[in-house]
């Protein structure tokens, strides 16, 4: 089963159904002809759409203007494929013939009509065999594909030249209820804009499971067929790119040489729903492909769509994807299923594809015109902590993508969990609250999914995910909101970063291991599932499960390098690097080969990997290539799909695991494979090998014999993931995803002795048909461990489990220019030791007010944080405070004595955060004429208007949060308003307040008068309320 | 700008005052070479002025005797502001502007059709730094370059030759050291640091003049 199929049942189990408006068929309209559609032709000259009626022998003639039938042409019987020439002056029409039984045909069968549009003379050409697909090439001659052999017809002439032969494709006429033409005529092909390629997808033919992708190459007069035995069947749709280098057929993507680029994740069969249109300037895929997720009724079209065999329930959805990899970016209702060809006008903005009544006309190009309904955030996480356990509330952002005022409904089928107000018009924000005491006996993180619906969108909109972590004191990490299903962590050896796969969204997230942010974010193909780091630490190679390529990039300028194209049929499920071969388990898939070529893998090893379903191969990353190994040493080369491999991290091993309880060993050093054994009846879970001969997986301890020796408590939870620090093992397990994880320092492997400590929240954990996680990785310079967890990431100490000193704290100044007075909204630094046990920045709106094991109280009301480190806590104070306050601060290593301290109603404050060049440490002043820092070499000239940046101007009007950004509108303002000199002369205060968009960050914006002194260092004053602040800067007439 | 009006001013009152009979007007166009200054900072030392440009000038002279002129003259120079230290320089855009006025003394103009001529006298300089200012500039550490302009009082020495293509056209080669303070309204030097010296504005300049 594929990784999607699985993300699919946990979203399921998670309660994660998308749900479709009722009225979603206001998007698009439907052309009923009165028989069926076998094919569809794009005329844009005439503006009119030809749709051949295959049950009632005729071309009927389609409006695009009113979307009407206006004419029909009768043509001999059965007309199924049709094509436009280049010039819109024939219109090729193939009668399909192959007739079984007592149904006759009063025209001659096996034929292409030839229809000149312009003067409306018919000529009809016999073929011999049925004629199955027609596409004009370059030189206005017209391939025909026939059931036997592809024929090249010159209209002029009519003079028919064989190209190739081919096996045997039919099904006869007459046919059963319910089936459609594109089921009887098997077969599509089309052309590249150029005209100079055509692909198409055929039915290989009774008795053959396999398909046929060809693709007819007009410079070479040559015909190229690849096998496709894939499951399940590739309807026979075709699309091809503007210039003929790839093409989609059915659910997947090709290139030139029948490599699969992409596949559709998680497909479903059907018998006749699919049909997809390739927009080669927006890099752009339509397409309606039947999938696990796709929404549930009731249908709003009527009653059940006759053609939806997938499901009763299942409703016709457009899916908009990138062409590249096939990410959705979103999916939109349609009145009715693609059961046919889909094209694009050339602007790209009508959609036009056969469908269960004969033709659908879909406004793609307008979809900003309808409405469509997003959530500004994809998760929420709610947080308690020692100094926070009350009710959090957050703010969602519901728009409609197209500015539109789109009414929706939001709800959250979880006590604890309240939006207000639950349903509106975009653009709206609606509060999230969440009541922690609902959730307070998980000690871990609760999902709680919230359900956007809609009586007027057209698309389906994503549910938010909300996250409530409610840990106790002594649970250990940081958590980090990454949303989305992550399959892998690794950490770069050498550069601090570590680097997660985002799976559902084709993605390498990148991470700074210093600031634990994202900071660059990497397209992969279909479907991440594993990672490996080259051993000359230069490059980062993903493998994927829906497609053959095997992704890398470039570890230092993180660029796309050439893939590496796996033989066909193989996809990479796991790899892992050593000193000699990195090697990858390639599960075999149904994917193309190509006809009379030579076949990657032969012999034995073939047939052991086809027993198993997977076998392992050898990645050449210098040579951007992948070759299947003849054997594992003096075992077959035959392993389960599920096989997962971890290198030893200098390079000497590389351990293979199996979830049927087999393992082996790769050894670097004698270059091939020295064990093989299955000791167990299963295997799951974490995995890892040390440098010191002892491997780990799941529950159990291998020696380097590949021997078990030892087994470790399976009491604290189910295995996640292993790392080892030189010869120390450690160990992340949980009961359950909504539970505490647990983190354990295996001292020694031997007798399975382990210390656990809790997580705060649980490590990913294996679910059905996964069997094995990576979910755990040690930075490289020892600062920290990250773990993928429920929430995301999870950032731990090196020393989570270090018995820590309680905290002290040693000053509190205003965050801006260091300096004792401090106000209510300021920013604050706060100076101790032993406050935090990692360095930690957030990004989090609103802003935590826990962070890195980390809080901070002020007269017992929690503080939102920005940074926590060891000697310094960079934090909001609240604006309700005022007078004498109180701080302490809560650790892992217990709470510090009282700080006593003063806040003050104002206290303005400069920021001297500013750089130029290698300065640092500058006043944020901006001269708003050129935005830049007012410096000695850009001083202030008179009649300038600056923008100072500060904190410390206290309270505002309208009021704001804390740890909220300032709204933009209305603009926040300071109640005391400032008064700003220089030199002695008053400044034109025009705004005073805080900054839209920031925490705690307030600009003054002021203009300079003519008369201003000059000079090196003239005096700036801001006075507000009596508290003031100086500085000096130039000023130059 | 009072500064500028009284040199204005002044040399009006000047020509006007040097009253004769013949006339001469001419354009000159040429290069203007300036010498560097040294600039002392705490941290070292390096050098700054203004760098080589084009020049362009035009001048209205008359004869007060018969081996005496007057001439006043205004001249446009390319004058971009710079600084140098060790292997690293920048440099800022200016432009400035001469106004002065020239007693000549010349060999007499009917015994040769070359004519040899020394001139000395004074004006103004406006230096004027025309560049994009940054909050950051390199070797900030010695002085800073500024979007603003200097008036200098100037003196003007040099010379020339005067060679008559026709009865009343003249090919005029001359030179002029154009010296002035420093102009630390446009570098001004950083804290700490020290600029001094005279800046020498060397220009030589090929013309044609009229006299009528």
């Amino acid at each position: 089963m594929r990784w999607n199929c699985l993300i699919s049942i946990v979203l399921a189990a998670a309660g994660l159904n998308f749900t479709l408006p009722c009225n979603a068929a206001g998007f698009g309209t439907v052309v009923a002809i009165g028989g069926q559609a076998a094919d569809i032709a794009l005329d844009e000259s005439r503006g009119v759409v030809y749709v051949s009626n295959f049950a009632a022998h005729r071309i009927d003639v389609v409006s695009t203007a009113d979307f009407t039938i206006h004419t029909s042409m009768n043509v001999p019987d059965a007309p199924g494929a049709l094509a436009l020439s280049p010039d819109f002056r024939l219109l090729a029409v193939a009668h399909y013939g192959d007739v079984s039984g007592s149904l006759s045909l009063t025209n001659p069968p096996n034929a292409v009509t030839l229809i000149n549009l312009n003067d409306h003379t018919h000529q009809t050409i016999g073929t011999g065999d049925t004629p199955l697909g027609v596409a004009f090439i370059n030189d206005g001659r017209l391939l025909v594909v026939t059931t036997t052999s592809f024929l090249l017809l010159d209209p002029v002439s009519g003079y028919v030249q064989p190209v190739d032969t081919f096996a045997n494709l039919s099904k006869s006429l007459a046919i059963g209820a319910g089936t459609f033409p594109p089921q009887v005529v098997e077969t599509e092909m089309a052309a590249s804009a150029d005209g100079y390629t055509v692909y198409g997808i055929a039915d290989a033919g009774a008795g053959n499971a396999a398909q046929v992708l060809y693709r007819y190459d007009a410079r070479q007069n040559q015909v190229f067929t690849f096998s496709l035995p894939a499951t399940p069947t590739l309807l026979p749709r075709i699309s091809v790119a503007a210039d003929g280098s790839w093409a989609m057929a059915g659910y997947a993507v090709f290139d030139r040489y029948g490599h699969e680029l992409a596949q559709y994740p998680d497909v479903v069969a059907s018998a006749n729903i699919t049909g997809n249109a390739i927009d080669s300037k927006s890099g752009i895929i339509y397409a309606q492909i039947p999938d696990a997720s796709t929404p549930l009724g009731p249908p709003f079209s009527p009653a059940v769509s006759p053609a939806a065999q997938v499901s009763s329930t299942k409703l016709p959805v457009l899916s908009i994807m990138d062409a590249d990899n096939l990410t959705v970016r979103d999916r939109v209702g349609m009145p009715e299923n693609i059961i046919g060809r889909a094209v694009l006008n050339a602007a790209g903005t009508m959609l036009y594809a056969v469908s269960d009544s004969g033709l659908m006309v879909l406004p793609i190009g307008s979809l900003n015109q309808y409405p469509r309904l997003t959530a500004s955030q994809e998760d929420l996480l709610f947080q308690t902590s020692f100094c926070n356990s009350g009710v959090v509330t957050k703010n969602l952002t519901i728009t409609d993508p197209g500015g539109g005022s789109t009414s929706f409904t939001i709800v959250a089928n979880q006590n604890g969990v309240t939006v207000s107000p639950s349903s509106g018009v975009t653009p709206a924000t609606v509060q999230v609250r969440v009541d922690p005491s609902a959730f307070q006996n998980s000690n871990g993180t609760a999902t709680v999914p919230l359900l956007i619906t809609s009586g007027q969108a057209v698309n389906v909109p994503r549910p938010v995910r909300v996250l409530i972590n409610d840990p106790d004191q002594d649970q250990r990490g940081t958590v980090l909101d990454v949303p989305g299903y992550l399959s892998d962590i690794l950490a770069d050896p050498v550069r601090n970063r570590f680097y997660v796969l985002r799976q559902d969204r084709n993605q390498v997230l990148v991470f700074d291991g210093a600031t634990y942010a994202p900071v660059a974010t990497l397209r992969t193909a279909t479907t991440p599932t594993r990672m490996a780091i080259s051993m000359d630490r230069k490059y980062l190679l993903v493998g994927h499960d829906n497609s053959q390529m095997v992704m890398v990039y470039d570890l230092d300028s993180l660029q796309a390098q050439t893939p590496i194209m796996l033989p066909s049929g193989q996809y990479v499920r796991s790899m892992a690097e050593s000193n000699q071969l990195m090697l990858a388990v390639a599960r075999e898939g149904p994917a193309p080969s190509a006809t009379g070529g030579t076949s990657a893998c032969v012999g034995a090893a073939c047939a052991a990997a086809s027993a198993k379903g997977a076998r392992i191969d050898s990645i050449d990353v210098s040579a951007v290539m992948a070759t299947p190994l003849n054997s594992l040493g003096i075992y077959q080369n035959g392993v389960l799909p599920t096989t997962v491999l971890a290198p030893a991290p200098s390079g000497g091993s590389i351990l293979g695991s199996m979830d049927d309880g087999t393992v082996f060993l790769y050894s670097a050093a004698e270059n091939t494979f020295v064990g093989l054994r299955q000791d167990m009846p299963s295997l799951q879970g974490g995995y890892a090998a040390s440098d010191y001969g002892n491997y780990l997986v799941g529950n159990t301890i291998f020696n380097k014999s590949l021997v078990p020796v030892g087994t470790l408590d399976a009491s604290v939870g189910s295995s996640s993931g292993f790392y080892f620090a030189g010869k120390n093992a450690f160990r992340t397990t949980a009961s359950a995803a909504s539970g505490p994880g647990v983190i354990e320092n295996i001292a020694t492997l031997q007798n399975g002795l382990a210390s656990p400590t809790r997580m705060s929240e649980a490590p990913l954990l294996p679910i059905k048909g996964v069997s094995f996680t990576r979910t755990v990785a040690p930075l490289s310079n020892n600062s920290a461990v990250v773990a993928l967890t429920t929430s995301g990431v999870t950032v731990m100490a090196w020393h989570y489990d270090a018995a820590v000193a309680a905290p002290q704290i040693a000053s509190v100044v205003n965050a801006a220019d260091m300096t004792q007075p401090v106000a209510p909204g300021g920013l604050i630094s706060v100076f101790g030791q032993q406050m935090s046990p990692v360095n930690m920045a957030t990004q989090q709106i609103p802003l935590p007010t826990a962070l890195g094991d980390s809080c901070l109280s002020v007269n017992g009301a929690p503080v939102p944080l920005l940074f926590v480190s060891s000697q310094q806590i960079n934090a909001q104070l609240p604006f309700n405070l005022q007078g004498d306050a109180t701080l302490t601060i809560h650790t892992p290593g217990g709470i510090s004595d009282n700080y006593y301290f003063s806040i003050s109603a104002v206290a303005p404050s400069v920021f001297r955060s500013g750089t130029a060049g290698p300065e640092t440490g500058l006043a944020t002043i901006v001269r708003d004429d050129n935005n830049q820092l007012v410096t000695p070499s850009n001083p202030i000239h008179p009649n300038n208007v600056i923008t100072i940046y500060a904190t410390g101007l206290g309270r505002t009007l309208p009021a704001v949060d804390t740890g909220l950004p300032a709204p933009a509108d209305p603009l926040p303002q300071a109640v005391v308003q400032p008064n700003v000199t220089l030199g002695g002369m008053s400044l034109n205060v025009t705004y005073a307040g805080l900054v839209p968009g920031e925490v705690g960050v307030y600009q003054i914006n002021a203009s300079v008068p003519f008369g201003v002194p000059e000079g090196m260092d003239i005096p700036l004053v801001i006075d507000q309320g009596g508290a003031t602040t100086t500085l000096s800067v130039r000023v130059v007439k | 700008m009072r500064t500028l009006g009284l040199s204005i001013l002044f040399l009006a009152a000047a020509g006007t005052a040097c009253y004769a009979q013949q006339w001469e007007f001419g354009g000159t166009a040429g290069a203007g070479f300036l010498t560097g200054v040294p600039v002392t900072g705490v941290v070292g030392s390096a050098t700054t002025g203004f760098k080589s440009g084009a020049a362009f000038g035009a001048f209205i002279g008359n004869d007060l005797y018969r081996h005496l002129s007057g001439e006043l003259h205004y001249g446009f120079l390319q004058s971009d502001l710079h600084i140098q230290s060790g292997g690293s320089d920048a440099s800022f855009a200016g432009v400035a502007h001469v106004v002065h006025y020239d007693l000549i003394l010349h060999t007499s103009r009917s015994e040769s059709k070359v004519q040899f001529f020394a001139a000395a006298g004074g004006g103004m300089k406006i230096f004027r730094g025309t560049g994009k200012e940054a909050a950051y500039q390199p070797l900030s550490q010695y002085a800073y370059f500024t979007r603003t302009q200097a008036v200098k009082p100037m003196i003007s020495v040099g010379g020339g030759i005067k060679y008559v293509i026709r009865r009343n056209i003249f090919l005029r080669t001359e030179f002029r050291d154009y010296i002035t303070p420093f102009p630390t309204e446009l570098i001004a030097p950083a804290p700490g640091a020290k600029i001094s010296g005279l800046l020498h504005d060397f220009v030589p300049m090929v013309g044609l003049s009229v006299v009528f």
